[in-house]
């Protein structure tokens, strides 16, 4: 143990979150890690999650293939910059980019992004909830699993950092997503749009109603059974009331995140204002302050469309624009972090690849993902293209499969995140792939 | 209204041009949401201000049993005799009714699914399937692994299999994933007709209906010609009557209304109370309100309240005028439990660890304080609420305001802990107003650890 480690263990001791992190029912180090690291090395991982099934066609598009063109009789993209249209961002000789997607075209350039076509699970539903379970507890088709996979992670690494539950991953939003959602204390912060925020008044008031100093809160606690979530099997002495506790974590872990903010300082870059932006902003304050955060996630809900989808001037145009615009605004935030930081943006499923009668188009299989970040090896589609003829449709309607989602989550904690050994059952029924081979 | 009413009222019969114009589109989509949105309202005004709560409470339960989620499709439409006829007339019905109930309104037809299932490819068709793919790839296995797949093709399993594993059994409680098929295959056909000039609603399609006859939990349903429909009226009948859904209807009830974990022992109590009285959904209330374990008093305020349960209770305890719940609709978003939109077919859970994840108790606070300072559009605190408090004693006001809001008393701790609070703002402000402090101390009141539970 290094002095290092001392500080953040002294750190620990006054905070909820690190006696809750010392109680879990899950062996320690079952995933193994190299070294410990000091916090501003700490690999990052930022997963992005699209809900509704993102059209990949419509995103990454095959810009040569006439067969693109006569499915998508009205929302193609021109493959040419026309008077009206500003025509598809070209990537390489087979696939372009989405012409509301400027902004990443400069980190495609740069080698710091690559997008992975045809990405998705092996599991054939179309549900939106089936699927997105299926991805973030990483077992498609299982529905004993009720850990997500990034809070797998972070119960079996535990020894990595200490033991060191303090702001190790967060949620920018309400409620944590369901990868982060498990035995693992996860903090789920939302973005407050409204001007004057009054968080800091808020805890103040609230600190010393959850605080669990006195004695009286065992007497409490006892009366009530002692029942907890967090720290099933903590020492009886260290069990209090569940409410009391959370309550406890959420005033430690916001004024942290709180003076995180204010030691980052006001973003110098500007965010779009909605969809990922905020979130993107808040996640970049914390990686600069240099906290040892190693996961962070954010949703964006509303990608499911059935309609009116759109082209070049559409909906989706929009949305990927507002996307594009906020990783490419992260990118610049972090500055030289992105050396350790490594986004993923994914989608349940990809959508049919014909549209539909109403200008847009149904669920569908194949998807797609986006994968930014220093450590990326970017610069190039990945992924095997399995073409648009009929016969080359999964169930003659989507696109199909060629990369498991898994594969790329695989990659990402053995050659990102440093994990040695990944446990058998970490992924359930899952054979280790080649990867896309995103980080070399 | 009836679905043909709402549809005739709110489908705008430009919804179906191919190229709306953005106006037409926003125009449609103000007329679409009035139904959703005046439904919402009434679910709050009912939990909020209704005369008969154990209905009410009740109405809350079922209505995440059988989640709809209201943005889907069609459902925004639906979901007004959804809430009415199915919801709330299923609460004190028999199970078996009200499942069938469920299983023919079209709201669970479109949210589930099932309109859209019909009855798998032929033994001829899969024959032709699996020749073409090994002509194609001269490969045996993969003619054969075609067929497979192809096997299902058409066959919706999302409602049987929520039928099977959140209506009725249980997860993977008695049946196996050849049931979740049989019993898709039985309810082929059950659709919906959505005519907006002559009929909305549950009509079964023959021609989508899945022929032979089909075994269902190791029982034969043997195939109705004259009736197909029987078919599936018969399995779901099976399914109301079998001792699994006693079992599991009775845990999810005990752990609705009494503890996360609930006795094993009251839950098989429970179980039989439903199977002795056929499913009687009073009886069955009444056997866990009787039941010696509901009253020990180790269950005494041992569930943590949802989002939902949270704010009903606190309008409830102060008696706040509401003047528009929309205010109320839009905080129950920001807390993570919006109104009749809970994407998965699970409904929200009402246990403690769904909802207690670090960060969350800051959105109640914060709901706390914004709704004691007016800052909740659409409701406020009577003045009258503060109408005892003497001016001159401003150190009684915290055990006032407690004895309205939390009967159960506060702990010691939590007392000690506000009165510190409170000592430290007369300290600042010598005398105290009752407008700036009740507030106030009604705000750390509603925040407290203790409201949260009950």
């Amino acid at each position: 143990m290094n002095h290092k480690n001392m500080d953040r263990r002294d750190f620990l001791k006054t905070t909820g979150a690190g006696l809750a992190a010392l109680s879990f029912p899950v062996p320690l180090g079952t995933l193994g890690t190299t070294k410990r690291r000091t916090a501003g090395e700490t690999p990052v991982f930022v997963c992005l999650y699209l809900r509704g099934g993102m059209d990949a066609l419509n995103c990454i598009i095959p810009y040569k293939d006439k067969r693109y063109y006569e499915i998508r009789p009205t929302i193609s993209l021109s493959p040419t910059k026309t008077q009206d249209e500003e025509g598809v961002i070209v990537l390489d000789k087979q696939f372009g980019m989405h012409p509301a997607m400027r902004p990443l075209e400069p980190l495609f350039k740069s080698g710091e992004f690559a997008p992975i076509v045809c990405c998705g699970s092996p599991h054939p539903t179309r549900s939106h909830f089936d699927a997105q379970d299926f991805m973030e507890y990483a077992a498609p088709g299982i529905r004993t699993i009720t850990d997500g996979w990034l809070n797998r992670y972070l119960q079996q690494s535990q020894d990595r950092h200490g033991k060191d539950g303090e702001l190790r991953a967060l949620a920018m939003q309400g409620l944590l997503p369901r990868s982060l959602r498990g035995d693992y204390p996860v903090l789920a912060v939302p973005t407050d749009r409204r001007r004057g925020n009054n968080t800091g008044q808020l805890l103040d008031l609230f600190d010393e109603l959850y605080k669990d100093d006195s004695k009286a809160a065992k007497k409490d606690t006892a009366k009530k059974g002692g029942k907890r979530k967090m720290g099933r099997r903590g020492r009886p002495e260290e069990r209090e009331d569940s409410v009391i506790l959370s309550g406890e974590v959420t005033i430690k872990a916001l004024r942290r995140f709180k003076e995180i903010q204010a030691k980052a300082g006001k973003s110098q870059v500007k965010y779009p204002t909605s969809g990922f932006g905020p979130k993107l902003q808040g996640i970049a304050q914390v990686i600069k302050s240099g906290e040892p955060m190693e996961v962070a996630a954010a949703d964006w809900n509303g990608w499911d469309h059935h309609i009116n989808e759109g082209n070049e001037d559409g909906r989706i145009a929009q949305m990927l624009g507002s996307l594009s615009q906020s990783l490419a605004s992260f990118m610049k935030d972090i500055g030289e972090h992105r050396k350790r930081t490594v986004v993923v943006v994914m989608t349940e499923f990809g959508r049919t690849c014909r549209e539909n009668g109403n200008r847009g188009t149904d669920h569908g299989h194949g998807g797609l993902m986006l994968t930014l970040g220093g450590p990326i090896k970017g610069g190039k589609v990945y992924g095997k293209w399995p073409g648009l003829e009929d016969k080359d449709l999964n169930q003659n309607r989507d696109l199909a499969v060629t990369t498991d989602f898994r594969d790329v989550f695989n990659e990402v904690l053995k050659k990102h995140m440093d994990v040695k050994r990944i446990s058998k059952d970490f992924f359930p029924n899952y054979k280790p792939g080649k990867g896309p081979g995103i980080l070399g | 209204m009836s679905d043909l009413q709402i549809y005739q009222t709110y489908v705008s019969p430009k919804a179906r041009s191919k190229n709306p114009t953005p106006k037409e589109i926003r125009a449609r989509n103000r007329l679409r949401n009035i139904p959703v949105g005046e439904l919402k309202n009434s679910v709050l005004y009912r939990s909020i201000l209704g005369k008969r709560q154990v209905q009410e409470v009740m109405a809350d339960f079922w209505r995440n049993h059988f989640n709809i989620e209201a943005k889907k499709g069609s459902c925004r439409y639906l979901i007004v005799t959804w809430e009415r006829d199915v919801i709330r007339k299923g609460v004190f019905s028999d199970f078996g009714d009200f499942l069938m109930s469920t299983a023919k309104h079209p709201a669970m037809l479109v949210y589930l699914d099932n309109y859209i299932s019909r009855k798998p490819l032929s033994k001829q068709e899969l024959k032709a399937v699996a020749r073409k793919v090994r002509q194609k790839t001269k490969s045996r296995k993969k003619g054969e692994d075609a067929a497979d797949i192809a096997k299902q093709r058409g066959l919706n399993e999302n409602y049987a299999r929520e039928l099977l594993e959140l209506h009725t059994l249980g997860v993977d409680n008695y049946y196996k994933q050849k049931d979740v098929i049989e019993v898709a295959k039985a309810l082929t056909g059950w659709g919906i007709t959505t005519n907006r000039d002559k009929y909305v609603g549950f009509t079964f399609h023959g021609g989508l209906h899945a022929s032979g006859d089909k075994v269902v939990l190791r029982k034969r349903i043997r195939e109705q010609k004259k009736k197909p429909v029987r078919e599936g009226e018969m399995v779901v009948e099976r399914l109301a009557r079998h001792r699994g859904t006693s079992e599991f209807i009775a845990w999810k009830l005990c752990r609705f209304l009494v503890d996360d974990n609930p006795p094993p022992a009251m839950v098989r109590r429970v179980a039989a109370a439903f199977q002795r009285a056929k499913g009687n959904l009073p009886e069955v209330y009444r056997a866990i309100l009787h039941d010696p374990d509901f009253f020990d008093s180790k269950h005494f305020q041992s569930k943590f309240k949802r989002p939902f349960e949270f704010l009903v209770s606190t309008i409830r305890v102060t008696g706040a005028e509401i003047r528009s719940p929309r205010g109320l609709v839009a905080s129950l978003t920001s807390m993570s439990e919006p109104l009749y939109d809970c994407v998965d077919p699970t409904g929200y859970y009402d246990q403690a660890e769904a909802w207690n994840d670090p960060g969350v108790m800051a959105l109640r606070w914060k709901f706390a304080m914004d709704f004691v300072r007016g800052k909740i559009k659409g409701v406020s605190i009577p003045k009258s609420f503060y109408a005892d408090l003497r001016p001159d004693l401003p150190q009684v006001w915290k055990d006032q305001l407690a004895k309205k809001v939390l009967p159960a008393g506060l702990s010691e701790r939590t007392s000690e802990a506000m009165d510190r609070k409170i000592r430290e703002y007369i300290e600042n402000n010598p005398l105290p107003e009752i407008k700036q402090l009740a507030p106030l101390i009604l705000g750390m009141l509603l925040g407290a650890p203790e409201f949260q539970r009950q």
